[in-house]
């Protein structure tokens, strides 16, 4: 109403008047196009498992700006801090850019020809003890190139992904409950969930877009109750309806007691778990798929797990376990629930994981929009490299496993190789291989050299005295690094070789909810940095050149042979890598591994003509290709068996069935003592991705969270005598640090608990976590140890 | 344990207290209380009489003396000038071309490039994402500080996307600048500084996209920094004359090709 008025009110003249004063008084002159030389081309954001595209902006060979991709469905125009500045991440002045090798305490840089050589005569020099240590930030064709080059080519199968320390115990959930792993929703159930539950998850800083997907649902007037089970106040606990504090390892008494109920109250959706589930219970010896159980064992086992009971393990009150059983127990309302590295990283994490996809599958609360299990991702590929290409110890590409003789004849066939050329004996989980390559090589310490590609292991292992810096103090083991930047890994390294990153090459990544994501190189990358998977090739063929039988296929082709008009080219040679697309070559050869558990892939093509596609992608009558939503739903995926409904095909009892276990409460492997008082827990912040090695150098994210800190309850901080500011002394049985304190800051834990971000090499405080591990996933826990604090001198 | 929240209760406290406070000074304390009122001193610790520790507690004199940061000083005289009416619709706008320059300056110190968001020059509650919008929602003009209103439609999350200019506490910030990466080489694409016309007196075309900026007075309106203003506030339908400039929005992004 006023502005109307004003609008009547005010002079059409003064308007006129004022027209020549118009943009700043400058008289106005004739300008054709606005920008000049900008162009734009799409690609998944560097960062986390959420998959964002984004749109980058290249001018004169350098990337200049970046906008959220409108046309992505995953994010819809939007990004976060991180995502909005990733274009940075390319240009700090410390980039490496030549090929060093250690000389002493000092690096001298050297020809690519020379560092080639070196890696080559390491590998000649001990076949069986060269490891590969790669990546969720692999892209699927790097992956798949190193993946052949450790199993197809030095049949020694040492190769493990940091993703082992992310989402390992994921795929171990994912597997015991449905015999195949990843996600059988999707991000679409964000946006009909009525109700959120985060288990131990913290996606307002982690998956922000994923985060705001729901709670901005609530600005357009919907409700969305959001129940936050956590062990410290986070900002996603500021927009949750219910946050309920647990102690560290409750989270396998919540779920039992809400299962219990279901069970006790008849509530359970018994035509769902007829028709569709089996019952599980823990085998002897361990095994990941347990042995046959049913639901009379289920019921008396689960009993004792009474509300009551429940929250003298958990510290949840009984009152909100009854909430909860009443929210599964309600069929009209669909429930999401959401996981990160709360449940993973856990020395319980495969139990946890299947403990809550059994409470989905037992109220039937799965397999419509809006009712999932959904896990997430830390890295851009995770799904896509580390699970789908398998570049973990025990499996080979498509859902395979080493242990499997008809696994390995499969990849034999489809790679060309000799029969018995990849080897039975898994090789070593990733702390396996640390601690090994920590141990002389007298002493049973195998593994002699290490290669790391696209990772920061110096920084990101637990326990890293033990796993990581011991080796070098022993003389005898070789680590070659991969990397953009000077990192606690490059630090030492023997030999450094500088890395292309992100659209400096052609890349594809597969995001948490099964979607494979295409990007083109954009830009070059500075010096003499090259493509890891550019590298992986180049050292194959110095081999092969060497005469290294394994190089070759049964026909004695070169492994990495690629034609174009019936001539090889030779991408071994950096100036011919880009003759032909090596990421479309591999990713078509790869392809055909993705049918066995139905993850199939489509055309390379497709992908660059979309933004992403969820597998399985299947091609249709007319000739074209359509992603799949809803796995094991029959309105959705086409492997359904039709009117079954729900179909859980690869069922590890073969039935179509998915498992419903049994996983006791187990206290966690280290508890607070008088000696070590307190619970420290580990994790991220907005800011920083990972080891920092890329948002520590963009200026707007390193100024917004300069360094870690010590996040401390009021009460232990006042009973301590410390305050905000000041620095406090952290110590385990492994290690100590010195660490700012921060009160009511980002999080708050509660009394007798504290929290430490990750992302700072100045203030590594995985020198103080724990390498204890899950059984089955071999992940460990960096979420819980005991801890002693006090006020630091000086 | 499972009765112990002290954590809970203490962030409700403070805003209990921040909320008396804000109620005195109505609109004005709203928006001092998220951005000018920063962390005071801490006091030191004193013994009380049964030998336990406490904080002593600290008084408004004290508070205020404790601020820091650029809005620390705008309430002062806050009253006198709650006469003030503010800018309107119908106040002439006369800016130059070096106001233009300085604002485009500004513009693109808080970002790394045309279309990044915009970090936050000042402290913030973070813990409370309303209270953005006690200043944000429809852009205000205090003691020459302005906080436009949003450009985009309200999302929840603000500190998803604008990271704060400094940290949000500078006791934490102990280490100094990160080693060996204080140059950074990127250097971001920015807009031009004017839209083209087609002749003398024609209007000119916007510079930018309007992904994200479907709100022009944000920049243009009334609260809009001298130098971006618009001259005609009062116009409410801008794209009635003013173009989009196609080579920013991504609807003229040519479609892909290997």
């Amino acid at each position: 109403m006023e502005r109307r008025a004003f609008l009547r009110g005010s002079a059409m003249a003064a308007a006129t008047a004022t027209a020549a004063r118009l943009a700043g008084g400058a008289e106005p002159k004739s300008q054709l196009p606005v920008v000049s030389g900008v162009s734009w081309d799409k690609a998944p954001c560097r960062f986390c498992g959420t998959g964002c595209h984004v749109m980058v902006g290249t001018r004169g060979g350098k990337v200049v700006a970046v906008a959220g991709d409108a046309k992505a469905e995953v994010n819809k125009g939007l990004l976060c801090m991180k995502g909005y500045h990733v274009g940075l991440a390319l240009y700090g002045k410390d980039r490496l850019t030549k090929p060093l090798l250690r000389n002493g305490d000092k690096f001298e840089e050297i020809s690519w020809e020379k560092a080639i050589k070196v890696v080559a005569d390491r590998v000649e020099a001990d076949p069986k003890g060269f490891a590969f240590y790669g990546s969720g930030q692999w892209t699927i064709p790097e992956g798949f190139a190193a993946q052949k080059f450790i199993k197809g080519g030095l049949s020694n199968n040492h190769i493990d992904p940091n993703a082992r320390l992310c989402m390992a115990s994921a795929v171990t959930g994912f597997i015991a409950t449905y015999g195949v792993d990843e996600p059988a929703g999707c991000y679409d159930d964000l946006d009909v969930a009525d109700v959120v539950i985060t288990w131990g998850n913290n996606p307002a800083e982690m998956h922000p877009i994923l985060f705001s997907r729901v709670v901005d649902r609530r600005s357009k007037g919907e409700k969305i109750e959001w129940i936050d089970l956590t062990t410290r106040l986070t900002r996603t606990s500021q927009h949750a309806s219910r946050v309920l504090l647990f102690k560290p390892q409750g989270d396998l008494a919540v779920a039992n007691g809400v299962m219990n109920l279901l069970v006790q109250n008849g509530s359970y959706d018994k035509e769902f778990v007829e028709k569709h589930c089996a019952f599980r219970i823990d085998s002897e010896p361990a095994a990941l798929k347990g042995k046959e159980s049913s639901f009379d064992e289920f019921k008396s086992k689960i009993a004792k797990y009474t509300p009551e009971y429940v929250e003298e393990l958990s510290g949840v009150p009984a009152d909100e376990i009854r909430h909860l059983a009443e929210l599964f127990a309600n069929k009209k309302i669909r429930i999401t629930s959401l996981w990160c590295m709360g449940m993973n990283q856990h020395t319980q994490g495969t139990a946890i994981n299947t403990l809550v996809h059994g409470l989905h599958l037992l109220s039937g609360h799965f397999g419509k929009p809006g009712d999932a299990p959904t896990s997430l991702t830390g890295q851009p590929s995770a799904c896509g490299t580390a699970r789908e290409v398998g570049t973990l110890a025990h499996a080979l590409p498509g859902g395979r496993l080493i242990a499997k003789d008809a696994h390995r004849k499969q990849c034999e066939d489809l790679w060309n190789l000799p029969e018995g050329r990849i080897n039975k004996v898994p090789g070593y989980h990733t702390v396996k291989m640390w601690e090994k390559f920590c141990t002389p090589q007298a002493k049973g310490g195998d593994i002699s050299t290490i290669w790391v590609q696209v990772t920061n292991p110096g920084h990101t292992l637990p326990n890293s005295n033990k796993l990581f810096r011991k080796a070098r103090e022993l003389g005898e083991k070789f680590l070659i690094v991969s990397d953009v930047y000077p990192t606690a890994t490059t630090r030492e390294a023997d030999l450094i070789l500088p890395s292309a990153m992100w659209v400096e090459k052609n890349g594809v990544f597969g995001n948490s909810e099964r979607r494979t994501q295409q990007w083109f190189r954009q830009v070059k990358p500075p010096g003499d940095a090259r493509d890891d998977c550019w590298q992986t090739i180049a050292v194959a063929r110095e081999l092969y050149e060497r005469g290294v039988p394994g190089m070759k296929d049964k026909d004695g082709k070169f492994l990495f042979s690629m034609e174009h008009e019936g001539k090889e080219v030779e991408t071994w040679k950096w100036r011919n890598y880009y003759d032909i697309n090596v990421d479309e070559r591999l990713f078509e050869e790869y392809r055909p591994f993705t049918r066995l558990k139905h993850k199939d892939l489509a055309p390379y093509s497709e992908y660059v003509k979309a933004r992403g596609l969820r597998w399985p992608v299947v091609e249709q009558k007319d000739g074209t290709w359509r992603e799949t939503k809803f796995r094991f739903s029959e309105f959705d995926d086409p492997y359904v068996k039709k009117g079954s409904v729900i179909d859980f095909y690869h069922s590890t009892t073969n039935n179509g069935r998915a498992q419903i276990w049994f996983r006791p409460y187990v206290a966690p492997p280290e508890v607070p003592d008088k000696d070590f008082p307190m619970w420290l827990c580990t994790g991220r912040v907005i800011e920083h991705w990972h080891s920092g090695s890329m948002t520590m150098r963009i200026p707007q994210l390193r100024q917004a969270m300069p360094n870690a800190y010590v996040e401390l309850n009021p009460r232990d901080a006042n009973e301590m005598g410390l305050a905000t500011g000041d620095l406090a002394l952290l110590e385990t049985r492994r290690g100590a640090l010195r660490l700012p304190v921060w009160i009511n800051g980002r999080g708050s834990p509660p009394p007798g608990s504290v929290f430490v971000p990750f992302f700072d090499e100045r203030l590594l405080i995985n020198l103080l976590t724990l390498d204890a591990h899950d059984k089955f996933s071999k992940q460990p826990d960096y979420k819980k140890c005991a801890v002693r604090v006090r006020p630091a001198k000086g | 344990m499972s009765s112990e929240k002290p954590v809970l209760e203490a962030n409700p406290a403070r805003v209990r207290r921040m909320q008396i406070f804000a109620g005195a000074a109505v609109g004005f304390a709203v928006i001092g209380l998220f951005l000018g009122a920063q962390e005071p001193p801490r006091p030191a610790l004193q013994d009380s009489l049964d030998g336990a520790v406490g904080e002593a507690a600290v008084n408004y004199t004290q508070l205020r003396a404790g601020r820091r940061g650029s809005n620390s000083t705008m309430y002062d005289g806050a009253f006198a000038r709650l006469r003030d009416q503010g800018p309107s619709v119908n106040d002439e706008v006369v800016q130059t071309a070096e106001e233009r320059e300085a604002v485009l300056g500004q513009r693109r110190e808080r970002r790394a490039y045309a279309g990044a968001p915009p970090t936050i020059p000042h402290s913030v509650q973070q813990k409370d994402p309303a209270a953005c919008l006690a200043c944000h929602s429809s852009g205000a003009q205090i003691a020459g500080k302005r906080a436009p209103a949003m450009s985009h439609r309200e999302y929840t999350m603000c500190t998803q996307c604008h990271a704060m200019q400094r940290t949000e506490n500078e006791h934490v910030a102990q280490l100094g600048e990160y080693p060996d990466a204080l140059e950074h080489g990127f250097e971001g694409l920015h807009e031009p500084s004017q839209g083209s016309r087609a002749y003398q007196g024609a209007p000119p075309t916007m510079p930018h996209p309007l992904f994200m900026r479907e709100n022009c007075s944000s920049c243009h309106g009334v609260h809009g920094a001298l130098g971006m203003r618009s001259t005609h506030p009062e116009r409410q339908n801008c794209q009635q004359c003013h173009a989009e400039s196609a080579p920013f929005d991504q609807a003229a992004v040519p479609p892909f090709t290997p």
